[in-house]
Parts: structure tokens; sequence; C-alpha cells
């Protein structure tokens, strides 16, 4: 207390006599408290929080009545002080309300959890004290002097006055106040309802003892739904939760439909159904590589949209799933399930297929790569999937057959009748070539194209310059001719096609098409498919305006020839649009269909002419572009699963092949595959590849010229690993 | 019928039948490995079970004393938790900690019946709620941080929406 202040005029004193008398009483109860005891706890850290509450009413007035007219006072008088500016602006009373705070909800802790927290109370209220009252001293030493120096006594004889009034009223108030009593109510019965609460949590057994195995039993009968949920509970329910056990099928694609099962749906009724909506699906949408949808039909009906809003939600979930639950339970995945994905059907942009060690059987594949989805499969590894039969890769060819309403594709070589080329010669030329090497096939080809269009090339010359030189030549013509020309020409002729990009852009522009064929790894930017899409369409637009007649010779000219020889008709995209553009050719202009898989070029160059000769359908052309199958393990498989990979075309891209472990194979499945396709064999049983190369090698000379050099190369080297 | 003495943690016998106490596979197990024959009459301690939970697993084991083996757990089988028999229903509408002891003594004493039908009512008690609700039902503290809660906040709204 300041010495020599007349009592009527001390405004610190008598306030600071009751705030020393609550320090004094609180120090006291913090020695009592026995932090053990639940009740005695709440007792104190209620009184405390009472006490706290007054500290802060009284620093207010203070602040409010004192503080602030002294400051004013000074600045109207120019006085600095820095003691007045640094004062009050320092306290830690609304710290430690929320460290009391923070102690009603240790009433449902552990015993040692409170005991904890009586130390940290105890030590935090101590240093709180030391600085506490030193303040009020301060208060009484500092300011009070200051007080009667720049104000007169009546003035302050009347602030003492205001300031006890204000502190007895605010503790009048304190009592009536109800949205304190409100809050201290609230606190209180809370503690009370956690003290009973605790009791009885004392004395029942609770959730925390049970074992996680148990728990885990609990979880087997949730759903997947219900699992994430249960994720959300608390970091030991996160971790039962997604607790590999629970997770061994995986089936994103029926959970993103709101079918929060872990069992595979197998509904007929369904998939039939399913099979309409994706149908009618793949009219109106297309769906680029991220699976984002950036190209819908304005015109679609509200069934469609809705469909398109499954789509997107599937694709929305199918990344939320993979992204944030999958990494999670990966290791566990035994079985996976895509089956009905309108994402994945839609998509057609399905690279890679990678189900290594999964449960996926048959069932999963069924329904898969409608609407042509797996045309664009390059890899596929489905080692260790012992469930796996024949049916599945049945199933996969499907998949990478697809055609769009069956429809043949077609390869049209159409006589133009202002070229006057007879058909027959250029059956004939293609006979005469049916024995020498491919690209010479494709060169003759383009060549008959490019005569057709320009009478310009010589039909015997072969070589690429001379194929350039037409494509260029072609492109002035075709630009000023308006002509209708579609050509599909392969790198291997056009070594470089990248340096032809403007040259078919403007034979584009002349309404004809040219597309580089990707194969064996060189990829012409050049060409999208969006572009040759549009193209496709532009041209079947202006097709359908104009009468049957001038349709002929209007249709584009559309060359496939697949297999080794690298030029083919990419039928990914446009399949559907050439049967819509075939739709309106004549019927003696029937397409001929030319599938030149080098396995069987020699009989389908036969085929070739002779449906040429009859003007009869022919068989279609496939385009499978799988270059990497893996399966090993797959115990089920046998030479019928082969052949279906054989067939139509085989797979001419194939680079690698694993069947270690399909000792159901034998060498006559592989070694059709092998005479169509094969170019690295890994890991077989030498009962199982020595008969291939010895048929291979035994073989007659005119097939012997079908195997490549290089093949016939790996299936020594393997032998020879085999024998070694 | 032989008859067999169990006695509780807490010191309480009980005599039941042998049959009723065969469908724990502890209580089997343990007979078989001790050469257990009817002239025997020194009771079976059971140290994990108190005499209430005791008096409640004999209880749910006579009614069942008759029932087939459980079917073994079948991976393609869809868990169901709507099969609980009336009367099962009846004898689970117990507290809390009652129902976790009985899962406990289950779990000890290997009564696979009983410990699916008391997993499959806490996982009723699970299912249609929320994780708040979770907690609130069970008890459980959420000790996610603010951070980890936004974050599944923002996983979980697409991978659950509907």
């Amino acid at each position: 207390m300041a010495p020599d202040c007349p009592e009527e005029v001390d405004v610190f004193t008598v306030p600071h006599s009751r705030m020393k008398e609550l320090v004094h009483k609180y120090i006291d109860m913090m020695m009592n408290t026995n932090f053990s005891d639940v009740r005695n706890l709440t007792n104190m850290l209620e009184n405390l929080y009472n006490t706290f509450k007054e500290f802060k009413t009284h620093e207010q007035i203070e602040n409010k009545y004192i503080m602030k007219r002294l400051k004013d006072k000074l600045k109207k008088l120019s006085i600095k002080n820095t003691a007045v500016c640094n004062c009050h602006s320092d306290n830690r009373l609304t710290e430690m309300l929320l460290l009391v705070k923070d102690g009603y909800k240790l009433t449902r802790k552990s015993e040692a959890d409170r005991m904890n927290y009586g130390t940290q109370l105890r030590k935090e209220l101590e240093e709180f004290t030391e600085k506490f009252i030193p303040h009020m001293e301060e208060e009484e030493s500092v300011f009070q002097p200051l007080l009667m120096k720049y104000f007169t006594f009546e003035e302050l004889k009347q602030l003492k006055n205001t300031v006890i009034q204000q502190h007895v009223q605010q503790i009048q108030q304190k009592t009536q106040d109800t949205e304190r009593k409100i809050i201290l109510d609230e606190v209180t019965s809370e503690s009370d309802d956690e003290v009973e609460k605790y009791k009885k949590e004392k004395q029942r057994t609770n959730l925390d003892k049970i074992p996680d195995e148990v728990m885990l039993n609990v979880f087997q009968y949730l759903n997947p739904k219900e699992l994430i949920t249960c994720a959300q509970v608390s970091h030991h329910w996160n971790n039962l939760a997604l607790d590999g056990s629970l997770w061994k099928t995986f089936c994103p694609v029926q959970w993103s439909k709101g079918e929060w099962t872990f069992r595979p749906n197998i509904d007929v009724d369904k998939e039939e159904k399913e099979h309409d909506i994706t149908k009618k699906l793949t009219e109106d949408v297309t769906v680029d590589d991220d699976a984002d949808f950036d190209e819908t039909d304005d015109s679609e009906s509200s069934d469609d949209s809705l469909n398109v809003k499954q789509i997107r939600h599937e694709a929305k979930m199918l990344s939320s799933i993979v992204k944030n639950l999958l990494p999670r339970i990966k290791t566990s995945v035994k079985s996976c399930n895509l089956a009905y994905s309108k994402g994945l059907t839609n998509g057609m942009n399905l690279e890679e297929l990678d189900l290594t060690q999964t449960n996926i059987s048959d069932i999963g594949f069924k329904g898969f790569g409608k609407n042509g989805c797996g045309k664009k499969l390059k890899s596929i590894n489905l080692s260790g999937c012992v469930n796996v039969t024949d049916v599945t890769l049945q199933r996969l060819c499907s998949a990478m057959d697809y055609l769009p309403y069956n429809a043949e594709v077609t390869v049209v070589t159409e006589e133009n009748d202002d070229e006057k080329i007879e058909k027959n010669e250029i059956e004939s030329s293609e006979k005469m070539l049916g024995k020498n090497h491919k690209s010479e096939k494709i060169v003759m080809q383009c060549k008959n194209v490019l005569y057709a269009e320009k009478n310009q090339v010589t039909r015997n010359s072969y070589d690429e310059k001379d194929v350039s030189t037409s494509v260029q030549n072609n492109r002035v013509t075709s630009t000023t001719a308006n002509s209708e020309l579609d050509l599909w020409i392969s790198p291997e002729v056009v070594k470089d096609f990248r340096a032809y990009a403007p040259v078919i852009q403007t034979v584009r522009g002349g309404k004809s098409v040219m597309k580089p064929i990707e194969t064996s790894g060189i990829h012409c930017s050049a060409f999208t498919e969006k572009e040759i899409h549009k193209s496709l369409q532009e041209i079947c637009d202006q097709t359908e305006t104009k009468t049957t007649d001038e349709k002929i010779t209007e249709m584009p000219h559309l060359y496939s020839v697949t297999g080794e020889a690298n030029v083919m008709f990419s039928s990914d995209l446009s399949n559907y649009q050439v049967t819509k553009c075939c739709k309106y050719i004549m019927p003696e202009w029937t397409c001929n269909c030319y599938n030149l898989c080098d396995d069987i070029s020699a009989k389908l160059t036969k085929d070739v002419c002779d449906t040429s000769n009859e003007q009869t359908e022919s068989p279609p052309v496939y385009n499978r572009q799988l270059e990497y199958l893996n399966l090993s393990g797959c115990l089920h498989v046998t030479d019928n699963g082969l052949r279906a990979l054989s067939d139509n075309g085989g797979l001419p891209h194939l680079q690698h092949l694993d069947l270690s472990g399909c000792f159901r194979i034998t060498a006559d499945g592989l070694t059709e595959l092998v005479i169509c396709s094969i170019v690295t064999i890994y890991m077989m049983t030498p009962s199982q590849i020595v008969p291939v190369a010895v048929k291979i090698w035994n073989v007659p000379h005119d097939i012997a010229v079908e195997l490549e050099i290089k093949k016939m190369n790996v299936l020594l080297k393997t032998c020879s690993f085999m024998n070694s | 019928m032989p008859q067999i003495k169990l006695q509780s943690s807490d010191g309480e016998s009980f005599e039941i039948d042998l049959e009723v106490a065969r469908q724990s596979v502890t209580i089997k197990t343990m007979l078989e490995d001790l050469g257990w024959d009817e002239s025997d009459d020194d009771p079976v301690p059971l140290p994990n079970v108190n005499a209430a939970i005791l008096k409640k697993v004999v209880q749910w084991a006579t009614f069942h004393k008759d029932d087939p083996p459980p079917p073994e757990d079948d991976e393609n089988k869809e868990k169901r938790t709507d099969d609980i028999c009336t009367w099962d229903a009846e004898f689970l509408k117990v507290d809390q900690g009652t129902l976790f002891e009985l899962i406990l003594a289950a779990n000890y004493l290997d009564i696979k019946g009983l410990l699916d039908v008391t997993c499959k009512t806490v996982a009723n008690m699970i299912k249609g709620k929320s994780p708040e609700e979770i907690r609130k039902t069970f008890n459980i503290k959420n000790d996610f941080t603010p951070a980890e809660e936004e974050q599944m906040m923002s996983c979980n709204c697409s991978a659950t929406m509907e």
C-alpha cells in the first residue's frame, strides 16, 4: 500500500484486499485438494473457476475506470510514462481460466491423468500468484501516486466510489447473471454426470476390455460403408476397421453404386439392364483418359444424363477409394471385382490390368469389355489368379475384339470411278505379292490407293520413296480434287511420319483422312484419335445428307492391314463410324476385308482375293493390342484358353508371355499361339516348349517363312535355357 | 445324464449337464486333456468368468444344447446380423457391461454360437450410426486431432456419399 495515501482517495486497496483474500483461499485449497478424488477435484475446480472469473472482472474494472482515465489524462498532458503503457497488457487470467476448464474434462480420465493435471495446476497457480501479488503491489505503489499527482482529491474520491460500486455490482450481477449461471450450471451438472458415469464405468466392463480379435469378429458383420464410418471413431477403431482381414474382397464398382456389400453382385437381370444402359451410353458419352467427361451429347435424354451422373459418381468414388482406402488395405485384398463398372466399360482406355495374386475369377470378367473398354489392353497380369479359367481368357479376348453392334470391321478397297482402276488389277497384284514381304504389301496397297487417286505412280515400283512421293502428290490432288480418301499408313512405310503431319493435315483439309498407325512402339503424335473420330464424323455427316447414288463416290476409303506388317486399321475409335459409313455403301460396293496377320497372311491374302471376287462379307479385322500377358500360376488355363487368344488374328503385338506353372497347357495350344505372335516366352517347362520348337523347325518351308527369324531365335534361346 | 461342476472366478459352483458344458471348446478340451471322468468330483475352475456371467452363459448354453454345431465361417457368405433368434434377442437385452462380459466369456470359453450372437448384437449397435453417435454409444474418446479429422472428412465424404 502506498504509504502517504489518504484512505478516501485510495482506489486500489479495497478491491485488492478482496483479491488477496481469494489468493490465500485458493492456495489453501490447492494444499488440501486430493486430485485422485473426482468429487474433491470438481469442487476445487469450481471454486477456482469462480475465483478467476472474479479476478478477471476486477482487472476489467480497473482497466476501464482507472487505467484508461489515467492514460487519457497523461495523454492530454502529453506526458509519457512507460509503466502506464506496459501495465495490464500482460495477465494470464484467460489462460488460467482455460486451464481450469481443461480440468473438468479430466473427471472421466484415469487417476494418473488427474494427478498429472494436479501437478501442472499447482505449478501454474504458483507462477500466477508470483506475478499477481506484485502486480497488485505495483498498482498501489506506482499508480496510486500517479493518480494523486494528476487527479484532484475530489476526482479520486469519486473514482474510488465508482470502482467499489462496480465491484459490488459485478458480484451481485454474478449471482443474477443468468448467462454465466447457465455456463456454470452446465459445467457443474456435466461434471456431475461425468462423475456418476465414471463411477459406473469403473464397475462395468467397457469396450476397451474387448480384445482386438473379438472386435474384428464384430466388424466382420459390417459392410464397407459402416467400416469406413467406424474408421472415423478413434485411432484404435481406425486400425481395427481398416484391418486387412476385413477387406479381402474389393468391389469398388458396386460400392460406388451404393451396394455396400463384400459379395460380388451376380444378378443376371441386372446385367441385362446394365448392358442396355451402357450400350446407350456409348453413343452419348466419350470419356477421356482421366475418366473426366468432356463430351456429352447436349440433347441426351434425362434418363441418360442420370446415367452420366452415375458414371461420374463412380469415377469419383473409384478414385477416392483407390487413393484413400486401397493403400491401407491393398496387401489384403484377395478378390477384386470390377464387374459392371460403367466407368470402365465406357472408359475404353484400360491399358493395364494387374490382378496379380487375386482371387478374381471368371465372374469378375463377366461384362468386362462391354463397349470396348478392353480394346486397348496392352498388359494383362493374372499371375497367381488360380481361379481364372479359359472362360476368363475368352472373355478377355472378346473384350479385346469388341465390335459395336457386332459390325464387321471393314476395309474398303474402292475403285475410284474417275481413275478407272480395275479392281481385278489390284487383286491380281495382291495375289502376285502374296508371298512377298509384308511391307511390300503395304506399299502396294498404298500405291493402289494413290494410284487410284492419281494414276501417277507405277504399280511395279514398291520402294518407300515412291510412296512418300505419292503421298505428297496425293495431297495436292486430294486437296484440289476434293476427293474422299482415307489412307492408313504405317510408319514403316513412311519412316518418320511426323514429317508428314502437315501433309496429312492438308489432306484432311481436303476431306480426306490419313492416319498413321500406332505400331511397334512408334507413335505418331500428329494425329489423335479424336481428330480421326471427328473427321470420320464429318464424312459421315456429309454422307448422310447425300442421296444414295452420290454417297458411293463420297465414301471414305478405309484401308487396314493388321499384324506384323504394322499397318492396321485402327478400329479403336472408328469401328462404329465405319459401320455407319458402310451403311450407305451400295451392295455392289461391298467392303472387302483384309486381315493380314502374319500367321495366316497367305491364307488371308487368298481369302481377300476370294472375297473380293465374290464380293461377299469377309471376316472382321481384329486389332489386339496386347503386349504383355502373364498367366503364371493360372492352373486352370488350358489349350482352349490359348486358342481363344490365337483365334481371330492372335496377338500380333505380344512381346511377353509368361505361362510358368500353367501345366495344363500343352505344346499344341502353344504352337498355335506361337505361330501367331509370340516374341518372348518365359519360363515354360521343356515338355511344353521343346515340342513347339521342334514342330516349328520341322514345319515345311511355307510355314517357316511365316515365322520371322527373330522369333525363332527367341525360341532357340528359350530352348537352350531349358536344356541348361 | 453326467453332470459337471464349474467354478466361477468368485468361487461359486455350478453343476450342469456335461453336454451343455461341452459347447465350450475350452471346457471340452480341458476335460479331454485332464482325462476327466464321471466319477471326478473336482469342479472345473474358470478364473476368467464371474458367477453372474457364468450363470447367463449356462442359461444360454442350456437353451441351445440341441442346436446343430454352428457352420464354419464361409468367406463368400454374406455376414448377416438380422438373423438373431427371438430368444437370443430377449436374452441379450442387458446393459452394455454385461453384454461385453458375455462376449469376453464366450471368447474365453470358446463358445462360437454365443460369441457370434453377441458380436452381431454389438454390430447392430454400430450399424446406421455416425462416428459421433458411435462414440457416444460406447463412450469412446475421440482422439483424432482436428487436423486428422479434417483430412478424414475430405477423404471420406466422397467415399461415403450416396
